[in-house]
């Protein structure tokens, strides 16, 4: 069991000079996400979705409220709550390899274990043949899918992802939110985790998610939730995939109105 | 093929023509005794296989080099200190006071100080040739673990990574090329603050040998001298370059 319990959390950042005024970056957001399931968090820039997820790895602390995991709260970080960045935050001086292992290594798994893990992470990602590469090597991409192996190799139960395909150009997002809608339809019990995925996409967090919170403009408050449960793989054409699209995107807009 | 070779040679050509000026003024305009201050070049490349035939200049460079390693490797304890002073914001404070007091000091100013304290010799020559390395390598520590992308410590963390791994295995890594920067400019430093200690509180170097030729109008030996201090700084310099390429190769590749 790996359900997460948000409640009452609000993040105040104090102003970086004497005289300014205090961010707001998140106001009384409750929601629950359920264990093993895909739930994205949708909002526009600045709206504290990023800020969400570092309270949820444990970056950061709530100001007020608490965030629970199995009924206790959320500490420091730990290896049960592994995050993708969007920049990747790979490691330039390890291989992809050393980057996957990194983890591993900090949990002592034995040499053997480890090396097959990674060999299975490399696989599963699609990065046989690159395994000795350094990231400066690699594109955009695989860049991003060394990050995703690396935080999936030491099998946490919560996988955060701060908008992980927003820096890729169209064609390699694409493939990418494919490639990972295809890994979660593939019933593998080893990547069934509880996911929450941070992006201002529609498109994707209607693709990948089993539920979507929608927040609002800052202060961040959850504005809506919405369950998905179309069948999977799903596809942008499906009828019902274009309503729901059109549905949160009236709610996204309606947030936008007041900003012009 | 000729027209290949011109084009390599043609970026010589300014240092040719200061070669053909000095030889001009040392031979044609200089007479017999004030050409003593500036001997011609061939007079040089004599003095030069003289040095080298007599052990002389191996010598020298040796002391030198063996004075500036020395200190060099005393000075490496500005990488833990400046790490520590980057990562933990007390060390900082309290540390930070003083290095600023220090650090204006230039290292020659330490050399009556130091010769009182050390005497002439090995030990005061390395105190001086150390002030100069030191704080280069601290500063440019201190700043490249500042610096070290906030991400990066982050996915240690989550990672499962304790304060002592994210130190050792993530911050020092991302820090090191800022490090060897400092290690560059340091050294640099040092080279340069060896020569003038040595000029004043030792009994051989190379700053020694250009003096020491100084007092007896021995100018073929003083310029040869400080062609050597300049030939081997520059070489200490590309050693430490060549290195970075072969240990970090995935720095460069950021600095680019």
């Amino acid at each position: 069991m790996s359900g997460v319990t948000i409640s009452g959390v609000s993040k105040v950042f104090p102003g970086h000079g004497s005289g300014d005024a205090p961010v707001v970056a998140l106001e009384d957001v409750s929601f629950v996400i359920a264990d093993r399931q895909f739930c994205s968090i949708l909002g526009h820039s600045g709206c504290g979705k990023t800020t969400l997820l570092m309270l949820l790895a444990g970056f950061e602390r709530p100001t007020r409220g608490e965030i629970l995991m199995d009924g206790a709260a959320i500490g420091a970080p730990t290896w049960q709550r592994t995050v993708v960045f969007q920049d990747y935050a790979l490691f330039p001086w390890l291989t992809v390899r050393q980057n996957i292992a990194f983890g591993l290594e900090m949990k002592q798994t034995p040499k053997a274990d480890c090396q097959a893990i990674v060999a299975r992470y490399v696989e599963r990602v699609g990065l046989q043949g690159f395994e000795d590469r350094y990231p400066y090597q690699l594109s955009g991409g695989m860049k991003q899918r060394v990050s995703i192996a690396r935080a999936l190799a030491v099998d946490p139960s919560v996988l955060l992802m701060d908008e992980p395909f927003a820096a890729l150009d169209a064609q390699n997002r694409a493939r990418m939110q494919e490639e990972m809608g295809r890994l979660l339809a593939s019933a593998d019990p080893s990547l069934c985790k509880t996911m929450v995925l941070v992006t201002h996409s529609i498109e994707e967090a209607i693709l990948l998610s089993d539920r979507v919170i929608v927040l609002t403009r800052r202060p961040g408050r959850v504005k809506a939730e919405i369950g998905i449960d179309l069948p999977r793989p799903r596809r942008e054409t499906d009828a019902r995939f274009a309503a729901l699209k059109q549905h949160v995107r009236e709610l996204i807009h309606d947030e936008y109105e007041p900003e012009r | 093929m000729l027209n290949a070779l011109a084009g390599r040679l043609a970026p010589l050509g300014l240092l040719a023509a200061l070669i053909g000026l000095w030889w001009y003024v040392s031979t044609e305009v200089l007479d017999r005794t004030t050409r003593a201050l500036l001997p011609p070049p061939q007079a040089i490349a004599v003095a030069v296989w003289e040095l080298i035939r007599t052990g002389d200049l191996w010598r020298h460079t040796v002391d030198s080099l063996s004075r500036e390693i020395v200190a060099f490797l005393w000075a490496l304890s500005a990488v833990p200190l400046g790490i520590a002073m980057g990562w933990w914001k007390g060390v900082e404070r309290q540390v930070d006071p003083v290095i600023e007091m220090l650090r204006p000091v230039p290292p020659l100013a330490w050399i009556p100080l130091s010769i009182l304290w050390f005497g002439v010799g090995n030990t005061q020559n390395e105190f001086i040739i150390f002030l100069g390395c030191f704080f280069p390598i601290l500063v440019n520590t201190v700043a490249g673990v500042k610096g070290v992308e906030p991400n990066l410590v982050r996915a240690a963390r989550c990672l499962g990574a304790g304060e002592r791994q994210t130190l050792w295995r993530v911050v020092l890594r991302a820090a090191l090329p800022q490090i060897i920067t400092g290690i560059r400019v340091g050294l640099g430093v040092g080279w340069m603050a060896l020569v003038a200690a040595e000029l004043v509180g030792a009994s051989s170097g190379l700053g020694f040998l250009i003096n020491d030729a100084r007092t007896v109008l021995r100018t073929d030996y003083v310029i040869v001298g400080m062609a050597t201090i300049g030939v081997v700084g520059l070489a200490i310099d590309r050693i430490i370059r060549a290195i970075t390429r072969r240990v970090m190769p995935w720095s460069l590749a950021l600095s680019r």
